[in-house]
């Protein structure tokens, strides 16, 4: 079968499965869509991925009351289904939560952007607030970042005039007391000299050139000094980061290494890039900054799917959907005085009794608000149900934060909520998929 | 098959290879190009009138429906005007009444039954890549060739419906046709910087030299383009440039038709590949 | 047969005065090509200096092959007018009727003569084939003039604008030649004519011969005499068709050949003898004489000068080819070009941008009215700066196409004018908006417009628009400043020097918009610098349409900025002083 592209697809066709939502859960679900044959259609907003930090978390904080930090997050997750949590995680085994991180690990190895995960515990790295953050998995740029905070070895941070949301100053003297052996510099980005303002992305995609990271290491060389590494905000290309910075190493002697930004950073974009272009040579139809304008369902049970277009309105006929909408930011669930509703579907939504409960009296209450919690609910297929527990459609599955009983930034859980669910949700498609085709042969 | 023919301001004097060269391609195909009295595109004007942008377009697509033909062109900037063109009709019924009452004047009205193509879609979709291999006689392999997309064709997406914007493939898979290699490169979707020509020419030459620094890199020995200003940009402006400032690597660009019309074995004086300003010296043997 | 009165002294005195005084014309006017500037640093090149290189540009002709090409732009060009033709066929049947005729006529009746005379010795003007043929060339000069005429009024409009140069030009043809017929007829039905004419002539022999001659000539030549009767017996007919034979038909063929005069004879048969007596035949020759007279005088100084110098400016132009003119060369033979100019108006009939006429109405994109104001601003004439702003807006609508320069009959390379005006203007200080507008910054635009326009200009200029992306909150109000289209942003990332950096990113022109500061958006580098190229538009993860939001401002900002120094229209390019002045008071104030 020869799968549709972008500028010739044939509007009749009818797609196994229509993602909606082009944040991580919503790649995530796509890529495990195409990696199993499935022809795909995915629609969703252009810059879904871009929030991303590139750092991979699973679970850091359980349960919230309590702040409670955990070393390794399989125990956390075994924890909380032992509590009877109605977290997402908890319908899933921990096996499969690896599988997922696996497969999606894996396709961005290999494209280029290698991580590393901790395994049986989570990772420490430093942030461009001079914070230590908790995380499963880290990309390469930032691998000997891990490496030299756990060896408090010399260390050279460089920050770039102009670059405002870096300091390695702040990072340096935030972390004194641990990691002393830190040094900083600040240099004039090769192009920039005068430029009261540059900006991460555009460095990134100016280090991609070589001449521009001769430039560059020619004015930090000597500097360097004792530092057995050096470390950069992460502005290390978008696109060929693993030869940016074994060239960078190279010009320098010794290896370097990123300090993650806030979003939308740079190892957002990178991540955006890949799933951008390789997803759809895998067989992915994007409908890029489209909206799904109506649904609606064959006599055989399909979606139809009006996806709009400011002046064309396209059809799209699928016979499942995953609904990876996210939360509000995503437009996934909407909000009014009266409470909140899911737009496409109107699935029945679990939420705070009217909006005085939505959130606590304290602003920084400990246990998050009851507002962060709302969402979809679903059975053990991630499909939507009612609140009594009936299935809403046998071939609509809902996966990453829109879902409900979970408060993915406290927890520190949103990408691994994303991937695993993205991948029980697809799962659980092909099951029905194939009882479909079963049925009809 | 048969199209009307939107050639653009440009091509009669500023890049006559174009046409020909793009008629001599679609001619093997079968391709008929009907030429009508089409005014400029309104791309030079929108940044001052919007009205006179959108009127200037409407008259061509009223002359192309009066022929009942659907418009080729071979300009990512026509294509994007006259798609954006169709858009703002489209959604805007006061516009569009205001128009029509205008286009009247000339017995022209706007009716939305036409289509209009970029060349690119024409030969991918609809002559279709399996035709264009059977046609290919010489196959390129020599080469490696960097393919510039050109912004106006392909973004806003939700306007121009070219390709996939972010992950477009079209050109690639046109390139690897003719049996040259599409090479990967970083800024393949970025701006030639021929917008901001006369306009602001230090950053438009920022802006074209980036793309070449990316394109010698990546290790192309040439820019392929689609699109008369890129092509203008990179060519004309390219070696104006680089005979006054030598630290920036040359990469001659070629036009698709070009490239595509050595491999069907057409001749030079169809092609016009002399008329380019800068020669990519691997194909030199493979013109006719 | 004698004509007496061209051998009269004042005839004589005006024929050679005109001659001169066209000579002189066209001396006075050839010179001029040589000292009008034409072009930008056109202060540059000396007069020595442009007559050298119209020098050496007509030897490089000469010594160059390129005869055929010559013959052929002489021929197909010139003579034929083929490039009429391309385009419009009637067109080209009014010229050809009138440029064939009236040189036919020039040649076989004007200068008899010079040169009928001496190619056919036998000629007589009252012979055929001349008399027919000097009847079917004024026919046809006629028919181009009636062709001319309708044409004007059927076409009437900016595309076909009638002036006084067409007025002129139609009507002292119209003038030479209806004038023409009626001598003509006038002399044909003459009783006076006819009888100095049997007294020069006629050997008068036998009595009753004369009435017999008169009775022939009034019935076949339709003279008129007074007083005689209409039944003449078919004898004496016989005789005066004798009489004739021998002594008039040498010289006198059927005056039914000259086909329009003799029926406009018939036709004045009720009047004939008082005009006869009036001598109606010598008033019309002198009017006729004098107004062919007065056509040579003013010729070098009327449209008619077009006979001179489409001919040079076609062959010139085709030999040179329709690259860009530069060097001192190109400045005389650009003036050469405006003096070619018959105002036809095919040029902005086939104007590619002619629809940003139709929707702004400013003549000044049409090619034949941007001639018009080339030909004004080369002669040095000075304009206002409201005015210049009007012809700069028109002269950087043009797409240069070339279509214009493909199309004009008279051969003008109008792109090259075009370039050269446009630079010029440039020079003058009446660049593109793009650059005019980032002569200031937004802040100073802003106060600019506060200060010289009232309030109410911006809700003005919302009014009667299809779009107000920039007014709308609901357009970019879910803007979350996220930077995305920053990052995204080429022109931001250009790596230019300090000057060339753009002053604020596409997201702060999107919070500038949620401020309501729509002021401080319009005149910023980042919206006239923006290289249109929809990235910040197709990545934002909101979906606003940043691009568009910024061709907006574009178009905004140009209509409003363009009309402050526009405020005083009678003022002189003073009025860009005045706005300067403004502007380095509002500095001073916030230095102070």
């Amino acid at each position: 079968m020869t799968l549709p592209k972008s500028h010739n697809y044939d509007p009749r066709h009818v797609f196994d499965v229509m993602v909606i939502g082009s944040g991580i859960s919503g790649m995530a679900a796509s890529l495990f869509s195409v990696n199993r044959k499935l022809s795909t259609v995915q629609a969703g907003s252009a810059g879904g991925t871009l929030f991303t930090s590139g750092l991979l978390d699973l679970i850091g904080v359980y349960p919230l009351e309590e702040k409670r930090l955990w070393k390794n997050p399989w125990e956390a997750l075994d924890a909380m289904r032992a509590d009877g949590s109605q977290h997402p995680y908890t319908r899933l085994g921990n096996n499969r939560i690896s599988d997922a991180f696996n497969e999606l690990i894996e396709f961005l190895g290999s494209v280029g952007m290698r991580f590393r995960c901790g395994g049986d515990h989570n990772l420490e790295v430093i942030t461009s607030m001079g914070t230590v953050k908790d995380t499963y998995c880290v990309p390469e740029s930032m691998w000997h970042c891990v490496d030299a905070y756990e060896e408090k070895a010399p260390c050279l941070f460089v920050d770039f005039r102009g670059l405002k949301e870096f300091s390695a100053r702040q990072i340096s003297s935030a972390l004194r007391s641990e990691w002393p052996a830190t040094r900083t510099l600040r240099v004039a980005f090769p192009g920039t000299e005068g430029r009261n303002e540059v900006h991460a992305a555009h460095l990134a995609r100016a280090l991609e050139m070589a001449g521009v990271r001769e430039a560059l290491t020619e004015a930090i060389r000597p500097e360097i000094g004792d530092a057995r590494y050096v470390g950069f905000p992460a502005v290390l290309g978008i696109k060929r980061t693993p030869a940016i910075i074994e060239h960078l190493g190279k010009l320098l002697g010794v290896p370097v290494f990123e300090i993650p930004m806030m979003p939308a950073s740079v190892p957002g974009f990178r991540l955006k890039e890949l799933f951008d272009t390789e997803l759809p040579r895998r067989g992915l139809l994007r409908l890029i900054d489209k909206r799904v304008e109506s649904v609606n369902r064959t006599d055989n049970g399909n979606f139809l799917l009006a996806i709009g277009g400011n002046d064309e309105t396209v059809l799209i006929q699928a016979r499942a959907v995953v609904l990876a909408t996210g939360r509000f930011m995503g437009k996934g669930l909407i909000s009014d005085r009266k409470g909140i509703y899911e737009p496409i579907f109107n699935l029945p939504l679990h939420q705070p009794e009217g909006r005085l409960a939505w959130h606590h009296k304290e602003f920084l209450h400990p246990g998050g608000h009851p507002v962060n919690r709302a969402g979809v609910e679903v059975d053990d297929c991630f499909r939507p149900v009612d609140a009594g527990g009936t299935v809403v459609h046998e071939n609509l599955f809902a996966a990453g934060s829109i879902l409900a009983h979970q408060d993915w930034m406290r927890m520190k859980c949103g990408s691994g909520l994303a991937i695993a669910t993205a991948y029980a949700a697809v799962n659980a498609c092909i099951d029905t998929l194939k009882k479909k085709d079963g049925e009809i042969g | 098959m048969k199209f009307a023919f939107f050639k653009g301001c440009k091509i009669p004097c500023y890049l006559e290879q174009y046409g020909t060269s793009t008629r001599a391609v679609l001619r093997t195909f079968g391709v008929r190009l009907i030429d009508l009295e089409f005014n400029c595109c309104g791309y030079p004007n929108r940044d001052i009138n919007f009205e006179a942008f959108i009127l200037s377009a409407a008259r061509n697509l009223a002359l192309a429906e009066k022929r009942r033909l659907d418009i080729l062109t071979p300009c990512k900037c026509c294509y994007g005007s006259l798609k954006h063109a169709v858009h703002y009709l489209r959604e805007h019924e006061r516009l569009r009444r205001t128009i029509n009452a205008e286009l009247a004047g000339e017995g022209l009205s706007w009716n939305d039954t036409i289509r209009v193509k970029h060349l690119l879609t024409v030969l991918c979709d609809d002559i279709g890549l399996p035709a264009l291999y059977a046609s290919i006689k010489r196959p390129l392999s020599e080469i490696s060739v960097a393919a510039h997309y050109g912004c106006h064709a392909l973004r806003p997406s939700a306007v121009v419906h070219f390709d996939d914007p972010l992950a477009p493939s079209i050109f690639e898979d046109l390139i690897a046709a003719t049996g040259a290699r599409p090479v990967d490169w970083p800024r393949r979707l970025d701006c030639c910087g021929n917008p901001l020509r006369g306009r602001n020419d230090e950053i438009s030459l920022d802006l074209m030299r980036t793309k070449l620094c990316d394109a010698e890199e990546s290790g192309a020995d040439c820019i392929c383009t689609a699109c008369t200003y890129c092509q203008i940009q990179f060519d004309e402006v390219q070696s104006e440039e680089s005979a006054a400032d030598e630290s920036v690597p040359t990469v001659p660009s070629i036009l698709y038709t070009q490239l595509l019309g050595i491999s069907m074995g057409l001749p030079e004086r169809k092609l016009g590949i002399r008329r380019n300003y800068l020669q990519i010296d691997k194909l030199r043997k493979s013109i006719k | 047969m004698q004509e007496p009165l061209l051998g009269s002294r004042l005839l004589f005195i005006c024929l050679y005065a005109s001659i001169i005084l066209c000579a002189v014309g066209i001396l006075f006017r050839a010179v001029r090509w040589f000292f009008i500037n034409t072009g930008p640093a056109s202060g540059s090149a000396g007069v020595f200096s442009r007559i050298a290189a119209a020098i050496k540009g007509f030897f490089a002709i000469l010594i160059s092959v390129r005869f055929f090409l010559f013959f052929k732009l002489l021929v197909l060009d010139v003579l034929m007018q083929t490039r009429i033709l391309k385009t419009d066929v009637s067109r080209w049947l009014m010229h050809f009727l009138i440029f064939t005729g009236f040189t036919l006529l020039l040649l076989m009746h004007a200068m008899d003569d010079l040169i009928t005379k001496k190619i056919f010795p036998e000629y007589f003007s009252t012979i055929d084939p001349f008399q027919y043929l000097r009847n079917l060339f004024g026919l046809m000069v006629i028919a181009g003039v009636a062709i001319a005429v309708y044409r004007r009024i059927r076409h009437r409009g900016p595309l076909l604008a009638t002036r006084y140069a067409d007025r002129y030009a139609l009507a002292i043809l119209a003038v030479i030649m209806v004038t023409g017929y009626l001598l003509e007829s006038a002399k044909i039905s003459s009783e006076r004519v006819f009888n100095r004419m049997v007294n020069d002539f006629s050997a008068a022999s036998e009595p009753g011969d004369d009435e017999a001659l008169r009775a022939y000539w009034a019935r076949e030549y339709g003279t008129v005499f007074a007083g005689m009767g209409e039944d003449a017996s078919e004898k004496v007919i016989a005789r005066g068709r004798e009489l004739n034979e021998q002594s008039c038909a040498t010289c006198h063929s059927s005056t039914r050949s000259a086909f329009v005069s003799y029926p406009l004879a018939r036709a004045i048969r009720p009047v004939a003898v008082s005009m006869n007596t009036v001598k109606a035949d010598t008033v019309l020759y002198y009017i006729h004489v004098l107004a062919c007279f007065i056509g040579l005088a003013y010729l070098p100084f009327s449209k008619m000068f077009h006979l001179i110098t489409d001919p040079l400016t076609i062959v010139i132009n085709g030999l040179a080819g329709r690259k860009s003119a530069r060097g001192a060369s190109a400045l005389p033979r650009r003036a050469l070009e405006l003096d070619a100019c018959t105002g036809c108006g095919t040029c902005s009939r086939y104007c590619s941008v002619a629809p940003v006429f139709r929707i702004t109405g400013n003549r000044e994109v049409l090619p034949m009215d941007k001639l018009r104001t080339v030909r004004r601003l080369a002669s040095g004439e000075r304009m206002s700066a409201a005015e210049l702003r009007v012809i700069s807006e028109g002269a950087f609508a043009c797409s240069s196409c070339f279509r214009c320069t493909e199309v004009c009959p008279a051969g003008i390379n109008l792109q090259d004018q075009w370039s050269a005006s446009k630079e010029l203007l440039a020079e003058r200080g009446f660049p593109l908006p793009h650059v005019w507008i980032k002569e200031h910054t937004s802040s100073e635009w802003s106060d600019l417009a506060r200060c010289l326009q009232g309030p109410g200009v911006e809700i003005d200029a919302v009014k009667g628009r299809y779009y107000n992306l920039t007014g709308d909150s609901e357009v970019f109000a879910h803007c979350i400043q996220c930077q995305t289209c920053t990052n995204v942003c080429p022109v931001v990332a250009s790596r230019t020097g300090r000057d060339g950096a753009v002053d604020i990113t596409p997201q702060k022109i999107m919070n500038l918009l949620r401020l309501g500061l729509n002021d401080l958006a319009m005149g910023s580098r980042m919206t006239w610098d923006c290289v249109t190229c929809y990235q910040c538009q197709e990545n934002c993860p909101q979906g606003i349409p940043v691009t568009e939001i910024i061709y907006e401002l574009k178009n905004r900002a140009y209509a409003r900025y363009k009309t402050i120094v526009r405020e005083d229209d009678n003022e002189e390019e003073g009025a860009v002083i005045d706005a300067r002045a403004a502007m380095r008071d509002i500095r001073q104030d916030k230095e102070s």
